[in-house]
């Protein structure tokens, strides 16, 4: 149902590219969409982890809310990633393909971050939501970027690095994506609930996105 | 209801970008942009050539970083035989100050780069080819006036290190090309920063 619409849909879009095209580019029509997402989530001065850090052992820092004897950034191969990518009737799942190195990627992680934890637990019905942070740098920058980077931010979120990814496997994430960074997979509870952007996302069209998979 | 319409934009909006850009099998319009040099560079520049390496690449980004002696080396193989490199880079200077042209020009001396790196100031060309990230590359062939998109994609497939590289796609889809042998994979794909498109 869901991708008879979307081909009904696109070819609707085809047909009307023109007027929409200048539609989507008007600058009042992206203020009216992104007019109530919030600003970027202050984590720095997020109270939740102040609060961790200073009540417990020192040497544990903040981003031991996942247990500790999972490493802070896991390294997984590209089989791991599949199984990942594989529907899961308990949680939905956000995958999002960043690197240090790339702008726009750290830009969009708050909200990310934001929305694990607002539907990280299961709420009112609703499957409990996934973060994976998958990091494509490069093999030599994890020590030295990485991991100081995820440290950094305390994110709560589950971190991963993959590095490079061949060309067969970028394919295999998703048709459609030539490569570039950000890109976000969103995968629901079942079969064929799966969505895939390779752009900058924002914290309400995210939420908007996630929840027609946690609340169908 | 808002949500709804925002969700229909935004399929409608990646169903826009999908569809465009160019295929293996195009035929490839040709530019006017502006080299490091002040010089106009077009593809008509090339008009002795077999074909032209175009490269979306730019200053700032790593991976373009990191294949920026790949890409010299290209060029310095391969304009001899009929293929020189075309740099274009289509970044917004206003959100990433060190892809500007005085920084292209500053870079392309350093590094004393023997091809024509361009700016594509109106993004016009990246967005007709499909580029998406940097580095991007179309490969063309010439017939006549007229060029044929002939690969698309990376220019090997290690960006990390070249002395792992196992495939070198670019050479072998020149090859073929030389060989007319079309047996190759025409398209690779490989991490890449995105094109920082004006806003």
């Amino acid at each position: 149902m869901h991708v008879f619409f979307r081909t009904v849909l696109i070819t609707i879009l085809r047909l009307i590219k023109p007027c929409l095209a200048l539609f989507l580019l008007c600058p009042s029509t992206l203020q009216l969409l992104y007019a109530s997402s919030s600003p970027p989530y202050p984590f720095t001065t997020n109270p939740h982890i102040t609060t961790i850090s200073q009540t417990q052992n020192p040497k544990k820092q903040a981003f031991t809310t996942r247990t500790s004897n999972v490493p802070l950034v896991e390294s997984i191969t590209f089989a791991h990633l599949q199984e990942l990518m594989q529907p899961n009737p308990d949680t939905v799942r956000i995958i999002n393909f960043w690197a240090t190195t790339c702008r726009p990627c750290i830009e969009e992680m708050p909200d990310f971050e934001r929305l694990h934890r607002e539907y990280g637990t299961a709420k009112e019905g609703a499957k409990p939501l996934q973060v994976v942070f998958v990091s494509l740098d490069f093999k030599r920058d994890v020590e030295s970027n990485v991991i100081p980077f995820v440290k950094k931010r305390g994110f709560t979120a589950r971190c991963v690095f993959l590095g490079a990814p061949k060309s067969t496997e970028i394919d295999a994430v998703d048709s459609t994506w030539t490569g570039s960074m950000p890109a976000t997979l969103i995968l629901g509870t079942k079969a064929g609930q799966r969505m895939f952007f390779e752009k900058k996302m924002h914290y309400e069209e995210l939420k908007d996105f996630v929840k027609t998979y946690l609340f169908p | 209801m808002k949500n709804i319409l925002a969700v229909v934009l935004m399929f409608a909006a990646s169903a826009l970008y999908a569809a465009d850009g160019y295929k293996v099998g195009d035929a490839a319009r040709d530019f006017n942009l502006k080299n490091i040099d002040g010089k106009m560079i077009s593809l008509k520049n090339y008009a002795d050539a077999k074909g032209v390496i175009v490269v979306f690449t730019c200053n700032h980004c790593p991976y373009a970083k990191a294949y920026e002696s790949r890409i010299i080396d290209l060029h310095k193989t391969f304009a001899a035989k009929g293929y020189p490199v075309v740099a274009i880079n289509p970044n917004d200077p206003v959100a990433y100050p060190e892809d500007s042209f005085e920084n292209m020009v500053k870079r392309a001396k350093e590094k004393s780069y023997p091809f024509a790196y361009v700016i594509d100031e109106t993004q016009e060309i990246a967005k007709t080819y499909g580029a998406t990230k940097t580095p991007h590359v179309f490969l063309l062939k010439r017939n006549a006036d007229k060029y044929e998109v002939a690969y698309i994609g990376a220019i090997d497939d290690n960006s990390e290190s070249a002395s792992a590289v196992k495939e070198k796609h670019v050479e072998k889809a020149i090859d073929a090309l030389t060989k007319g042998n079309t047996a190759y994979t025409m398209t690779t794909k490989a991490v890449g920063c995105s094109i920082k498109w004006k806003k």
